[in-house]
């Protein structure tokens, strides 16, 4: 069997189709079309399967009947898959159009975007396609063995140079060697600034304990950090409002991992290669300019092929925020591509504006979720389930 | 003849498709248009189509309100376009009558796939976003013909087949500089900067330098000669602009950069290259804009 694709600037899809195909015993050849737009994706695609046998096609107009049923016309002795996702609608029609008349036994496929599967279609005998069969593309990850890093590379070209992915264990790894450092200075005078303040107030056992426990170490041991954070960021921290505010930053941050951590767990997703971090980003970004965020730091999950985009962003003042939303989706697709799910984590004063520059009445024409910092596990888990219900995955 | 006109989010190569059918089959009686669209399916992300098929009917009638139309106007709906078992099936129901040209400017590949299947359909016509001609795809002996088409819309047209015909308050006018950039014929339409540019539930308004409708293409000029914005910042705005004249006029609209400063320009550039979105969307230049830079963006 033939595979017959168009390669388009999407290198992903490609990607997954040609995995797909690429198990099937009797694939003898892939030849991939192409225009003089898209040599370099080409190129990369096919480095991306030395085991395969991969013919370049260059086609110069793909409005041109002749040219391309030329080209295709060696194909009429054999069986022949001609997949149907990429390329303009009318090269699609004339591939399907000429395929049909050169050869009978042609069958034909289709990446549905929208439902995250491959259908697989035949011509019936009212010669109408119809779907036959399908798979949805977390299967073909699966099966695969595909990992997210490898998907995010694939989608990204090489002059993509601040992206430089870590795991969650690396990420906390690095919380413990460098930002505890820094956090160290600032956290111990913000207890004791903390104290002062509080020295005369009342404290429940938990404030006391958090206090007396931190304050007798005097916080000096990593470990002890950890356990104190967790510590408190279990407890109930809206009762201790004024100490979280001097806590934003590094341990809010800290505080999102962690949390996430724990989504994982519950959601079924594997953070050692379906969670990572776009960290390069976050060690290089503008922090200290005026108006701009304090920080952010973009987690990116799939979950069954659902690739979503997280920044995490805090400190921003609220007229940056028209622009910053677009700064997110548009890093998003570039980072995944246009099938990315942006998602904006930050407070909940910050994400009244969000939803109010971002309603559909206000004409904002891309989709963005935003979701609240105070509530992210609750509300990232169902953003998670509310998408895998859309693609049919519960 | 009839036309069988696939709608799907973006109305503008279909409406132009309609007035070629209009114009090229004026002497023939009774011909039908049968807009096909989507119904409202939101839990998979695909929006209805219908609002913008009633605007392309609205926006026909009333640019030809003054000729004497033969046309009849025939409703399709399709329940999953996801689906192409369950489009081949709502295709089934509609009766086509006589001979139909297909018009594959709009809908999903899956919906153009089913309707190319009918056996009433003779012709294909298409849309060639990069050049705008139309291409006539004969089915049975598959030839191609590019027709150059004169047809112009008006800036309202436009924005009307966005529903925007009512929210819109906007003030046209020849800018006095248009003699400057281009010779008269290349414009459709010139729209003067600093106009009443405040759309209703738009995000928010916008200060643009210069606009114009060229090709039916919402053509922007944004001048950031001397401006002090970094390389992300003029990247971050052109998204909020962006998505501004999506708004407006669908996914064909393209952004010119005025750009002095060398250093900016190159690193520009190079941040715009990883976008495909961008890619063909944006062009920078210095100094005036000149015809050979219009022309060359709309042959990339």
């Amino acid at each position: 069997m033939k595979l017959i694709l168009i390669q388009s600037k999407n290198i992903m899809q490609n990607f997954l189709i040609i995995n797909e195909f690429a198990k099937h015993k009797d694939l003898s050849e892939t030849i991939v079309i192409f225009d003089g737009k898209c040599s370099s994706e080409t190129n990369q695609l096919i480095k991306l399967f030395p085991e395969l046998y991969i013919t370049k096609l260059k086609i110069n107009n793909y409005f041109n009947v002749e040219e391309i049923k030329n080209k295709i016309s060696k194909y009429n002795k054999e069986k022949l898959h001609l997949d149907l996702t990429s390329g303009y609608k009318f090269t699609t029609i004339l591939l399907y159009a000429i395929s049909k008349i050169i050869n009978q036994e042609v069958s034909f496929s289709y990446l549905d975007i929208h439902k995250k599967k491959l259908i697989f279609l035949k011509l019936n005998s009212n010669n109408n396609l119809e779907e036959v069969n399908s798979k949805m593309v977390y299967k073909i990850l699966e099966e695969n063995k595909l990992k997210l890093k490898e998907l995010i590379l694939v989608q990204l070209k090489q002059e993509y140079s601040y992206v430089k992915f870590k795991t969650i264990f690396e990420v906390k790894e690095d919380y413990k060697l460098d930002i505890f450092k820094i956090v160290e200075k600032k956290f111990k005078k913000v207890l004791y600034k903390f104290w002062d303040l509080n020295k005369k107030k009342q404290m429940n056992l938990k404030e006391r304990k958090y206090n007396k426990i931190a304050i007798k170490n005097e916080l000096d041991k990593l470990n002890v950090y950890e356990s104190t954070i967790r510590e408190y960021f279990e407890g109930d921290h809206n009762k201790n409002l004024k100490l979280f505010k001097f806590l934003t930053d590094e341990l809010l941050e800290f505080k999102l991992i962690m949390d996430f951590e724990k989504l994982t767990e519950t959601l079924s997703i594997d953070i050692n290669n379906e969670a990572i971090f776009n960290y390069e980003l976050y060690k290089s970004y503008e922090k200290k300019v005026k108006g701009k965020p304090e920080f952010e730091l973009d987690m990116i999950i799939n979950d069954k092929g659902n690739i979503f985009v997280v920044s995490i962003t805090l400190g921003k003042k609220s007229e940056w925020w028209v622009y910053h939303i677009y700064e997110v989706i548009h890093r998003a697709k570039q980072i995944v591509g246009e099938s990315a799910i942006p998602v904006i984590v930050s407070s909940s004063h910050d994400i009244n504006i969000i939803r109010k520059l971002t309603n559909n009445n206000n004409g904002f024409q891309e989709t963005i979720y935003p979701i609240n910092i105070d509530n992210f596990s609750n509300q990232f888990k169902q953003l998670i389930l509310n998408k895998r219900k859309e693609c049919d995955l519960l | 003849m009839n036309l069988v006109l696939l709608v799907g989010t973006n109305p503008l190569p279909v409406y132009i498709t309609l007035e070629y059918f209009a114009n090229r089959y004026k002497e023939e009686q009774n011909n039908t248009v049968y807009l096909t669209y989507s119904k409202n399916k939101s839990e998979n992300s695909v929006f209805s189509t219908m609002d913008y098929a009633e605007n392309i009917k609205k926006v026909f009638e009333l640019r030809n309100k003054e000729k004497i139309t033969n046309i009849n106007f025939s409703w399709a709906e399709l329940k999953d376009i996801t689906n192409i078992n369950q489009i081949n099936n709502d295709l089934q129901d509609i009766y086509l009558s006589g001979k139909c040209l297909l018009s594959i400017a709009g809908g999903t590949k899956l919906m153009v796939l089913s309707a190319f299947s009918k056996h009433q359909i003779e012709k294909i016509l298409y849309i060639e976003s990069m050049s705008n001609d139309l291409i006539i795809f004969n089915k049975n002996n598959m030839t191609v013909d590019k027709i150059e088409h004169n047809i112009s819309l008006r800036a309202n047209d436009l924005f009307m087949l966005h529903g925007h015909s009512e929210n819109i308050e906007m003030k046209l006018g020849i800018n006095n500089n248009i003699n400057k950039y281009f010779t008269d014929d290349l414009c459709n339409e010139f729209i003067e900067s600093g106009l009443n540019f405040k759309p209703k539930n738009i995000i928010s308004s916008l200060e643009i330098e210069n606009w114009f409708i060229y090709k039916n293409v919402m053509c922007v000029i944004l001048d950031f000669n001397n401006c002090k914005m970094s390389v992300k910042e003029i990247k971050v705005k052109t998204m909020q602009y962006l998505n501004v004249l999506k708004q407006l006029s669908g996914d064909n609209v393209k952004i010119f950069y005025n750009i002095n400063n060398q250093e900016i320009n190159r690193n520009l550039i190079q941040n715009l290259k990883v976008n495909s979105d961008f890619d063909k969307n944006l062009m920078t230049f210095n100094g005036k804009i000149s015809s050979n830079i219009l022309l060359r963006s709309f042959s990339q």
